[in-house]
């Protein structure tokens, strides 16, 4: 592998980050050969794979079944008004490409379910949880149990933030933190202000790219939540659960 | 209010949320969920521990105890 993907990837356009110990060169042909699964490519979804294409992560799959509305790009930044009534996958997927030709993308122009997700995640060394609604983020966090997937869990309400990085079977996962679906909520969705899934897509790339090149501190076990209105940051322990009805901690 | 307090009762500090919180003691979680209005939507953290639904009835919070009350955020 590797010298000669890293010359074929212009070394030049990671220098910046080939030039942190934690990544060098080493880190940079892990990431051109790391395979990552973004579910969902709106509010969470664009920043996030904004940043793993720019970062040169090889291997990019888009999952979502969605075609653009207008409403959508107050906050789903990897998407223009021209692509209005057409899949994002198809608008993210030229986004992504056209800021880094390195990154392979995959564009899955389709619906999770529990038949498709397993055999989807299984292709993929990372999956990202950028879904706007509770039984997908319950969907990921089955299938990444029942393939051994890591995952960063994600979700947003209004002005709130929160994320959770999850190595199945080693780490608290979402359904030790939050066991059964909430009550469903029939009012028209309030928010969230375009910029708050922009910050927690962005740390969902990051802690991304700390899995794959295995430095830095994952933010497992803790929940992290941001308020964007206090302007706070809270990071919750959060422990496995012996009744979680994924993990069974005996 | 005191009158009302049982003799075994005393003021309480709990950490909720990351504040301080005065209130008598010790006190079931299920009564202090209630008192915070927390819907079905909310999970409760005491002391880093995740307390599922069926759990709340067996928790009863004293003095020092850390509570973290977290809801599922649905949107992306």
């Amino acid at each position: 592998m590797s010298v000669e993907l890293l010359s074929k990837a212009q070394p030049q356009r990671y220098a910046r980050q080939i030039s942190l110990p934690e990544i060098g060169e080493d880190g940079q042909k892990k990431m051109l050969a790391s395979r990552v699964l973004l579910i969902g490519v709106g509010g969470l979804g664009s920043p996030a794979g904004y940043y793993l294409a720019a970062a040169g992560i090889g291997t990019l799959g888009l999952v979502d079944g969605d075609v653009l509305e207008l409403s959508n790009l107050q906050r789903q930044i990897a998407h223009t008004t021209a692509d209005l009534g057409r899949p994002k996958v198809e608008s993210a997927a030229r986004a992504f490409a056209a800021l880094n030709p390195d990154v392979r993308i995959n564009a899955h122009n389709l619906r999770l379910t529990a038949e498709n997700a397993p055999g989807l995640f299984k292709e993929y060394d990372f999956v990202i949880d950028a879904t706007d609604n509770f039984e997908s983020k319950f969907l990921i966090a089955g299938a990444c149990h029942a393939v051994g997937k890591p995952y960063s869990h994600a979700g947003i309400l209004k002005f709130i933030g929160q994320t959770l990085t999850v190595i199945p079977g080693k780490t608290a996962c979402l359904r030790c933190v939050f066991d059964e679906l909430p009550p469903g909520n029939k009012e028209p969705p309030q928010g969230p202000l375009g910029a708050v899934p922009g910050v927690i897509g962005t740390i969902q790339a990051t802690e991304a790219i700390k899995y794959l090149l295995g430095f830095g501190n994952l933010l497992t076990n803790r929940l992290l939540t941001y308020d964007a209105l206090r302007l706070e940051f809270r990071s919750v322990r959060v422990n496995r659960r012996s009744a979680c009805p994924l993990c069974r901690v005996v | 209010m005191t009158r009302y307090l049982a003799e075994s009762s005393k003021v309480i500090t709990l950490t909720v949320n990351g504040e301080s919180c005065r209130t008598e003691g010790p006190l079931p979680l299920q009564a202090f969920l209630e008192r915070w209005s927390a819907g079905a939507r909310m999970v409760a953290v005491v002391n880093d521990e995740v307390i599922g639904r069926q759990k709340v009835g067996d928790v009863v919070l004293r003095e020092g105890d850390r509570i973290e009350l977290l809801s599922l955020a649905g949107g992306g």
